[in-house]
């Protein structure tokens, strides 16, 4: 069993401050559901747990199991089991799927996979992920869809094999037929690995196991429950939690200058 | 080392591919095509190719540079005649204190003639990579089209990349295209592949490799592990 320890987290991204003192614990053995408002930090913690140097830790620290990761590449944490299944998927022109998955493979190995082996475990992936086996010859992510780009970070979930899984917002962009073989797969995963996941819809945390729902608010956990908690949420939205005593990050304030003939008047103004 | 010269007969078709070249005079009539490939390994040269393609005639070049050290190639295509045709694709890759220019230029000589420009270049440590020419459409070429494409990555702080090919238009009813980028490696390319698994090396050398591949999957098997071995030493 694995486990991750985020403790006392502070991230900004081009000095503004995202997350604020996070603190949160799980392991292999879990599932959570990660949720709250756009822009609370949701993404930022996922991409931090991941390496993203564009994510500058203030203070705090990672752990996995008893080892500190904070200072640790990108790819050593993939190394030790870490797996970000992204948002936007980048789409690396020129670089084919099939010798980028054997390289991902190989980064994970003592010796090289043999072809052999390799081709059954990517043909099981496909197979799998219900994604055409002729794909595998396509550049990474190259003209594929915005369902199809989710559906491959999943292949690659299968098979670089990580223990710890960060999935932000999957389901953003797959059709109802898709959602469900991602969460499909997702459940017969979960036996193996423990999951965080992301999601702005309760439709899929409907089709999996959840062990815990956290929800993040201005850069922190705000409230942690059970599954009811999701239904909650996406019957109410996240307005009721102010009542519980949870602040919300207070309203940027709209700067009153907006465009070059506003701005003309104000400096005319501030002439006078 | 004595000039090549290339002469395509009416109708004739033609694939050569060179690994020992530096000048290089080309002459297609009629009708003609030529498939040219060109690899470059060797240190400072200049090489300096002239073409002139004849009435619905075409050209279709790669060109693989890894020279090392001084390297200027100069190229001049003379579209002569009504539906002439180029197409032009060049990838280089530089290291340490490597120089490189390009300066490939087309000269629509008539009207109804094509030219596309393709040029790619990785540069690396101290190097620098130049690519400049003209494309020119000339007055009474009515109804020709030229296009440009320059990218070049710079890898590292000191690297120096320079892409300004020019476009001259003397004529109407034409139509060309140009674009130029320099750049440095994508971010977001680097932290997905490194999420993955692969080092800063390997996820260097897997961009550069995907980046310089339309070029170099053009060659015969034997250029290709020739182009490989030349990226991963630079690499």
């Amino acid at each position: 069993m694995s486990k991750l320890k985020i403790e006392n987290l502070f991230v900004s991204v081009k000095d503004k401050e995202i997350l604020k003192g996070l603190t949160l614990e799980f392991s292999s053995e879990e599932t959570i559901a990660l949720l709250g408002p756009n822009g609370n930090g949701k993404s930022t913690l996922l991409q931090t747990i991941m390496g993203n140097l564009n994510y500058t830790i203030k203070s705090g620290n990672i752990w996995f199991d008893d080892k500190d990761i904070t200072k640790l590449s990108v790819d050593e944490r993939s190394k030790l089991g870490l797996f970000l299944g992204m948002q936007y998927p980048s789409e690396v022109p020129g670089v084919n799927n099939s010798d980028f998955l054997k390289s991902a493979l190989n980064a994970h190995r003592e010796k090289p996979v043999s072809l052999f082996e390799f081709y059954k475990l990517i043909n099981n992936a496909y197979k799998k992920m219900h994604i055409p086996f002729e794909m595998s010859t396509r550049n990474l992510n190259e003209g594929f869809s915005g369902g199809e780009k989710k559906k491959n970070e999943i292949l690659q979930m299968l098979i670089l094999n990580p223990s710890i899984v960060m999935l932000d917002e999957i389901d953003s962009g797959l059709d109802v037929d898709a959602i469900q073989i991602v969460a499909n797969v997702i459940k017969e995963e979960q036996e193996k690995r423990g999951f965080l996941i992301v999601s702005h819809y309760a439709k899929l945390y409907d089709l999996i196991k959840i062990d815990k729902a956290v929800v993040l608010v201005d850069g922190k956990v705000a409230k942690v429950g059970d599954k009811s908690l999701i239904k909650k949420i996406d019957e109410q939205g996240y307005e009721w939690l102010k009542s519980e005593g949870v602040e919300f990050k207070k309203e940027e304030k709209m700067s009153s200058v907006s465009i070059g003939t506003c701005a003309t008047k104000e400096a005319l103004k501030g002439s006078k | 080392m004595s000039c090549k010269e290339i002469v395509l007969k009416k109708n004739e078709k033609s694939v050569l591919e060179y690994t020992d070249f530096s000048d290089l005079k080309i002459e297609l009539s009629e009708g003609s095509n030529l498939s040219l490939k060109l690899a470059n390994f060797k240190e400072n040269q200049e090489i300096k190719i002239y073409g002139k393609v004849g009435k619905n005639a075409g050209i279709s070049v790669v060109f693989a540079d890894f020279s090392k050290n001084f390297t200027k190639v100069i190229s001049q295509i003379d579209l002569a005649e009504e539906g002439a045709f180029c197409d032009w694709h060049l990838a280089t890759l530089s290291n340490k204190k490597d120089n490189k220019t390009f300066d490939i230029s087309f000269k629509h000589l008539v009207g109804k003639t094509t030219s596309i420009m393709d040029n790619y270049g990785v540069a690396r440590d101290e190097s620098k990579i130049v690519f400049s020419g003209v494309s020119h459409i000339t007055e009474g070429a009515k109804g020709s089209n030229a296009k440009q494409n320059a990218k070049i990555i710079v890898f590292d702080p000191n690297s120096q990349g320079v892409a300004s090919p020019i476009l001259k238009i003397d004529e109407n009813e034409v139509q060309a295209s140009h674009g130029a980028v320099v750049g440095q490696l994508n971010s977001d390319h680097m932290f997905y592949l490194m999420s993955r698994g692969l080092t800063r090396d390997e996820a260097r050398m897997i961009i550069t490799l995907g980046y310089l591949k339309p070029v170099c999957d053009k060659f015969s098997s034997e250029t290709q592990l020739k182009i490989e071995n030349a990226i991963k030493e630079v690499m």
